[in-house]
């Protein structure tokens, strides 16, 4: 392999659609595929295939596959640094945080003997240490919290490609895996939270124990304040996660469970039949009233209270008549008056408009047909707010209007 | 004279023939909005029980005489295609917030599973399918778009509980357990 950075970086770029590619489905590619792939991912390109892959593998970005020398894959350390150049980064173990941060306790114990034997060489020595390994554990949160995001944002836009039940349990192991035990170290009163008060204390009794020394406050300094960033950017992005997780988890777990319900249903249907639904429509009940029910019947109640009293006055007429010519007397036909309702529409008022359409008639036959269409189930009936009155040669009748409409 | 609110009748009307309100129902919704207590307290006095319903509606609670087989209809629909978006990887939550469907991409006739679900409520065709939607449209759980589409409303949650909580009754273990085609 050829150890040439720059010229490595210069085919990294060159050909960083495919190796991202690659990286991210992480199989190994055959010739004849590796040929498809570098017509998809740089179609101008005047390498051949084959050279392509000699080269890339010349410079540690391919690797031959293990079961064939005619075909490659991206080494696991350059996969990590595309990923980390996108933004892509996979998740890591979830115990992978607890074993520097252990370090960190075994550095800290080494530091205190240090500063207790004023040995300077060993301080600088560990303090180095500890540095890189509070590096490391900064680093590692930091990607695995871009590794979160990076998948939530694949579920949210759907490019995972789950169904909805495989999706649940990648995010209940997410959140369940991932997320809980790095809370129990990283969040207040863990492990991560006492190892660096550990660490801080030692730090400061070694400023205080040699403050005379050129170098040790600074050492010191240093190391507190590289303990306070990687404690502070561990919790922020623990929290970060956190907050981009659990609503998702919520809702996928929602989802879930309905989906879970409406199988059993479905299945219990294949099974039973019909039956299977019984107990969906006792919780589904549908109001189905006519408005013939209360509101009309009250209204009616007032209209024969008014036609009662309007009986008792003296010089009204008799109900029925008959002409002089001893012809037929006036009945209003309630089929007929439910005919001409349909025609002429709804009414905003069904009294007036009887009193109107058929002014001819006596006031017996009008309220009748008043009865008649407001009990008719063809019909929708429903009273007004506001009081009004209408005059006929006989009586004035005040009411609250009632809107009439027909159902069909 | 009664301080009575506003809307009465038309509110009335609609809840009467079993529709459910919300947002979508505009003026009248907003009438129930500002004074829910009122037409709670007028409605029951009146023997009508009206619920309001946290999610954003409001309905009348009925019975199923009469109708209990379009009812049927209407939850199966509903049903399969939550099952369908399950096995999509689709977002349920989405679906049931609105997302708008088309009507001839819809799955209830495209697998033998769903076709023979459908057998069981006498669905077996576009036209039972374009019947179910136009009764949902009634009732206030969808709205048809005009366009060949349709989206569910809030009121659909019903259909959702009823599910859920039927499952509660009959299957007393935890419903999160595995099941055979989810």
């Amino acid at each position: 392999m050829s150890t040439n950075p720059i010229r490595t970086l210069q085919l990294a770029a060159e050909y960083f659609p495919l190796l991202s590619y690659m990286a991210e489905h992480g199989e190994s590619v055959g010739l004849s595929d590796m040929r498809s792939l570098h017509q998809k991912h740089k179609p101008d390109d005047l390498r051949p295939t084959d050279r392509l892959a000699e080269l890339l593998e010349e410079f540690g970005l391919f690797e031959k596959s293990a079961d064939s020398d005619l075909a490659w894959e991206v080494p696991h350390i350059v996969g990590e640094f595309l990923r980390h150049l996108s933004m892509r980064q996979r998740l890591a173990a979830p115990g992978l945080l607890a074993p520097i941060i252990e370090e960190v306790a075994l550095l800290t114990e080494e530091l205190r003997q240090a500063v207790v034997a004023t040995d300077l060489d060993r301080i600088r020595n560990t303090s180095a240490n500890i540095k890189q390994a509070l590096d490391a554990a900064r680093s590692l949160s930091r990607e695995n919290y871009r590794a979160i995001l990076h998948e939530v944002m694949r579920i949210k836009s759907r490019q995972d490609n789950r169904t909805l039940r495989e999706r649940f349990l990648f995010i209940s192991q997410l959140h369940e895996r991932h997320l809980a035990p790095l809370g129990g170290l990283v969040d207040v009163g863990g492990e991560m939270e006492r190892r660096a008060a550990e660490l801080i204390a030692v730090a400061r009794a070694a400023r205080d124990s040699m403050v005379n020394d050129p170098f040790i406050p600074a050492i010191a300094a240093k190391i507190v304040s590289s303990v306070r960033r990687m404690k502070d950017e561990a919790w922020e992005d623990f929290h970060s996660a956190l907050r981009e997780v659990t609503p998702l988890f919520r809702q996928i777990r929602r989802d879930h469970a309905l989906a879970t319900s409406i199988s059993i249903l479905l299945e219990s249907l294949r099974r039973q039949g019909v039956k299977a639904l019984d107990g969906i429509i006792d919780r589904l009940q549908i109001a189905r009233w006519r408005a013939d029910n209360v509101f009309s019947r009250f209204a009616i109640e007032d209209y024969l209270a008014g036609v009662e009293q309007h009986a008792h006055r003296p010089e009204q007429d008799p109900i029925l008549t008959t002409d002089d010519q001893g012809s037929a007397p006036f009945v209003l036909d309630a089929i007929e008056v439910a005919a001409q309702l349909e025609a002429d529409g709804e009414q905003p008022d069904l009294l007036r408009w009887l009193i109107e359409r058929y002014a001819d008639f006596p006031d017996q036959q009008i309220l009748q047909a008043f009865h008649g269409v407001a009990e008719n189930p063809v019909f929708a009936a429903a009273p007004g707010e506001v009081r009004e009155f209408i005059d006929t040669v006989d009586a004035r009748y005040t009411y609250h209007p009632i809107r009439i409409s027909s159902n069909a | 004279m009664l301080d009575l609110p506003c809307k009465l009748d038309d509110i009335f009307r609609e809840f009467s023939r079993g529709r459910h309100l919300s947002a979508q129902d505009g003026d009248i919704y907003i009438a129930l909005e500002q004074r829910p207590d009122d037409y709670i307290l007028l409605f029951g006095r009146l023997g009508f029980e009206l619920v309001h319903d946290a999610r954003g509606f409001y309905y009348f609670a009925g019975s199923n005489r009469g109708i209990a087989g379009g009812i049927q209809r209407l939850a199966l629909f509903v049903y399969i295609l939550i099952d369908w978006l399950a096995d999509s990887g689709e977002s349920i939550t989405e679906a049931l917030a609105g997302k708008a469907f088309a009507v001839d991409a819809l799955p209830h006739l495209a697998s033998d599973r769903y076709r023979g679900y459908l057998a069981h409520v006498d669905v077996e065709n576009a036209d039972g399918l374009a019947d179910i939607i136009r009764t949902m449209d009634n009732f206030g759980f969808a709205k048809q778009m005009g366009d060949g589409s349709f989206r569910f409303l809030p009121p659909v949650h019903r259909i959702v509980d009823a599910c859920i909580a039927s499952n509660r009754e009959t299957v007393p273990t935890d419903v999160t357990q595995e099941p055979e085609s989810c």
